[in-house]
């Protein structure tokens, strides 16, 4: 057969393209910074964006967080903005999605006079966005992104603690303010909420001079039923369990099952117990105890009954959650790190602020250490001190009951 | 073939010039600045959607075989991808950017089409609901895999954290070098389409018995169309890594997958042209619809049931969209009636310079 001529050219055609194309690499690089956005004084409105989880199946994490900010931007405007400016929320729908969460959050990070960001809700979208925002130089903070491998303290910080912390309060509080000694531990391998915090439990209960009798596990945290491992539990004589499950578990399941085993000690979790039902009789819930980021009970902080009650107000009496809480402080983050960062603050001045920054919200009174998350404790060697300081500094590191 | 009408050669060269004119656009928008990151962003996701939405159809389209488990193959290549990335530069390896992301995800592309031979093997014996069904079950199975794997959390190797999202890959992927991946694979998958291969594969989806009976090989046709479906699932996933830079193991469950699924079905299940319109329409359509903010996916939601509906077969059903057809059609109307069989190569390329095309027009309209 001839060769076909035209076929030749148009190979040629396309790589001669093609090579263009790779020697134009540097032109087409995607992630060189813009660093020519504007400071608050080039606008007259201050806009905050945000990239929350409106829909899919953390829909209502991200709708409370938005009810949060929403709330605390009215609060900001009624009292007369920041430098006399109003603020305005700029908010994307992100689905829990890495993909569209990137998209929202270059959309915004493209757009001059955004000038911060909130979120993501969600810890996998949090982790995508890390890098956006340092390459894109965006002052950002995710409210609930606990896990650990979220990158934060570059231009990406948080409200809430890490997984890790959690176990490690949990442990503490067993040792010291429950006064046990032998503990348990239950939690779901398929899940890194779950399992991170259990291990982190199981690690800062042994280092507590605590003695793990029985670390027993489920395949997934959407198990109904947990007899067999608790049956071991209560067979090993724990005092404490330490049972790291979302609430849509340990309300129906865990608790009543314990009990009917014959289990009667403690049992206590992170802030997955949030939004916990009870279910028949609830003396059974009486030994229940969570780590939590905010608690509605706080009688000592007299912000958070104000925040209780105005929150109601506008919202036809309906609680607020902790997501509510969280999303409520991050916007007030931004409002003290901006009246920190001067009138002609940039974003650059805004993350500047905020790293490092001590603040008091209705989650507590914390300083954000320099990996940005709030300070944390028995991470590293010879923390010994701080741990005693962060118990007084973050009251929210206590302890929440089922009502 | 009558002089008057474009022969196979110019065929070639129009679709060349089809894709040639659609990356000078591209080029022309990222240069001039006129794209900002977040068009970039988009572009680069459709681009992603591309190469699996295609693959993807050719097993479903193609061979005519459900599999819901294409993520399980695009979270291999994505995790192999990254976590070779790491170890290269763990170990010293000093390579131009641009060659360390064309070979770990060439090297994601392969080791995903391994994991397709052997999952292929067994699995297609099966057909219908039972294969939707293991496959479905796989990719679930490569989700909990890689979420008790030490090396593929955290920092990821040695200092690797069990169930922890894989952070810190390095951001290699180049908008303008995926846009040839992207060209490239659509390429080779209508070659393998139109070539003999892939009319015994079109034999097999018709029927079964019949095709065995002409003497066909069915298991070895079948294996193959599903190891080159995950190769490039595979791929898929290496760009998605390197343009993410963290991953979680969750991208490798069902729901993802059906979302590709419903692209190639929205598209036209056995038309390559109408998965790559799909593959960008419904990447594109959720960022379109941000105005709508809360009510958008219900509006996403909407457009698939109306399309469903009054198109079941999907926006181009069996037909493939080719740039020379159309050439043909406004400048030889007369003679349209018998184009014949233009190479495979030709439609290929018309159908990437369409999409891309629509592609960039919403995008820029956006």
């Amino acid at each position: 057969m001839r060769l076909k001529c035209a076929e030749k050219l148009a190979a040629l055609c396309l790589s001669a393209a093609m090579a263009v194309s790779v020697s134009a690499c540097s032109g087409g690089n995607m992630y060189a910074s813009s660093n020519d956005s504007s400071s608050i004084a080039d606008n007259d409105v201050i806009t905050i964006g945000s990239v929350t989880t409106n829909s899919g199946s953390a829909a209502a994490y991200g709708e409370s967080e938005v009810n949060g900010f929403r709330l605390a931007i009215k609060e900001i405007n009624e009292n007369g903005g920041i430098f006399g400016k109003q603020v305005r929320l700029e908010s994307m729908d992100d689905k829990g999605d890495v993909i569209e969460a990137s998209n929202a959050f270059n959309r915004l990070a493209g757009e001059k006079n955004v000038i911060a960001v909130l979120g993501p809700t969600i810890s996998s979208t949090s982790g995508a966005v890390a890098p956006l925002a340092d390459q894109n130089q965006m002052p950002s903070i995710a409210p609930a992104a606990t896990a650990d491998s979220v990158e934060t303290g570059g231009y990406l910080f948080r409200t809430c603690f890490k997984d890790s912390y959690q176990g490690q309060i949990a442990a503490k509080y067993a040792a010291e303010n429950l006064k046990v000694n032998k503990v348990a531990v239950l939690y779901g391998t398929g899940d890194p909420y779950s399992s991170g915090v259990g291990k982190a439990f199981v690690a800062a209960a042994k280092k507590a001079g605590l003695q793990v009798v029985a670390e027993e596990n489920s395949s997934s945290t959407d198990d109904t039923e947990y007899s067999s491992q608790l049956q071991k539990i209560e067979a090993s004589g724990a005092e404490f369990l330490y049972a790291p499950y979302y609430y849509s578990a340990v309300g129906p399941y865990i608790v009543p099952q314990a009990r009917a085993v014959g289990y009667d000690g403690y049992i206590m979790g992170p802030d997955g117990y949030d939004g916990l039902k009870t279910t028949g009789n609830k003396a059974r819930y009486d030994k229940v105890l969570y780590t939590t980021h905010y608690s509605p009970d706080d009688k000592s902080n007299k912000k958070v009954q104000q925040f209780i009650k105005s929150y109601k107000d506008a919202n036809d009496g309906e609680s607020p959650n902790t997501f509510t809480a969280l999303g409520y402080d991050s916007v007030y983050m931004f409002k003290q790190a901006i009246e920190q960062a001067g009138e002609n603050a940039t974003r650059a001045d805004i993350r500047n602020a905020i790293a490092g920054m001590h603040f008091s919200g209705v989650t507590g009174e914390f300083t954000l250490d320099k990996q940005g998350s709030p300070e944390e404790i028995g991470h590293r060697a010879g923390d010994e001190e701080r741990l005693a300081d962060l118990q007084r500094h973050h009251p929210t590191g206590q302890v929440g009951r089922i009502p | 073939m009558k002089k008057s009408m474009l022969s196979i050669k110019q065929s070639y060269l129009v679709c060349a010039i089809g894709v040639a004119v659609l990356f000078g656009l591209l080029m022309a928008v990222c240069e001039t600045g006129a794209a900002s990151l977040y068009v970039k962003g988009i572009i680069m996701t459709c681009c992603i959607a591309v190469i699996m939405t295609t693959s993807l159809n050719l097993t479903i389209g193609v061979l005519g075989q459900l599999t819901l488990g294409c993520c399980g193959f695009e979270a291999i290549g994505a995790y192999s991808a990254a976590l070779l990335s790491k170890l290269l530069v763990a170990n010293g390896v000093q390579m131009d950017a641009t060659l360390r992301f064309l070979l770990v995800t060439f090297a994601g592309g392969v080791i995903a089409c391994v994991f397709g031979i052997l999952v292929g093997i067994p699995a297609l014996r099966l057909h219908g609901d039972y294969l939707a069904i293991i496959t479905l079950g796989f990719g679930e199975i490569i989700r909990v895999i890689i979420q008790n794997l030490k090396v593929a959390g955290g920092k990821g190797l040695s200092e690797g954290q069990q169930g922890q999202a894989l952070i810190g890959i390095d951001r290699l992927a180049n908008l303008y070098v995926v846009f040839w991946i992207t060209v490239v694979t659509v390429v080779l998958l209508f070659m393998f389409a139109r070539s003999r291969y892939g009319r015994a594969v079109k034999a097999i989806r018709d029927d079964e018995i019949a095709a065995g009976a002409s003497g066909i090989n069915i298991t070895h046709l079948k294996v193959m169309v599903f190891a080159i479906s995950a190769f490039f699932a595979g791929i898929a996933g290496g760009i998605f890594a390197q343009y993410i830079g963290a991953l979680t193991p969750s991208m490798a469950g069902w729901l993802q997958s059906i979302n590709y699924v419903i692209m190639v079905v929205f598209g036209g299940m056995g038309s390559l042209t109408g998965s790559i319109v799909a593959a960008v329409g419904l990447t594109i359509l959720p960022e379109l619809l941000r105005a709508f903010s809360e009510y958008r996916m219900l509006v996403y939601s909407v457009v698939l049931v109306l399309i469903m509906v009054f198109r079941p077969q999907g926006i181009f059903g069996n037909w493939e969209f080719s740039l020379p057809k159309l050439v043909n059609r406004l400048f030889y109307p007369s003679r349209v009636k018998d184009p014949g069989e233009s190479g495979a190569a030709t439609e290929s390329d018309a159908v990437v310079g369409r999409a891309a095309e629509s592609a960039d027009d919403k995008e820029t309209k956006a």
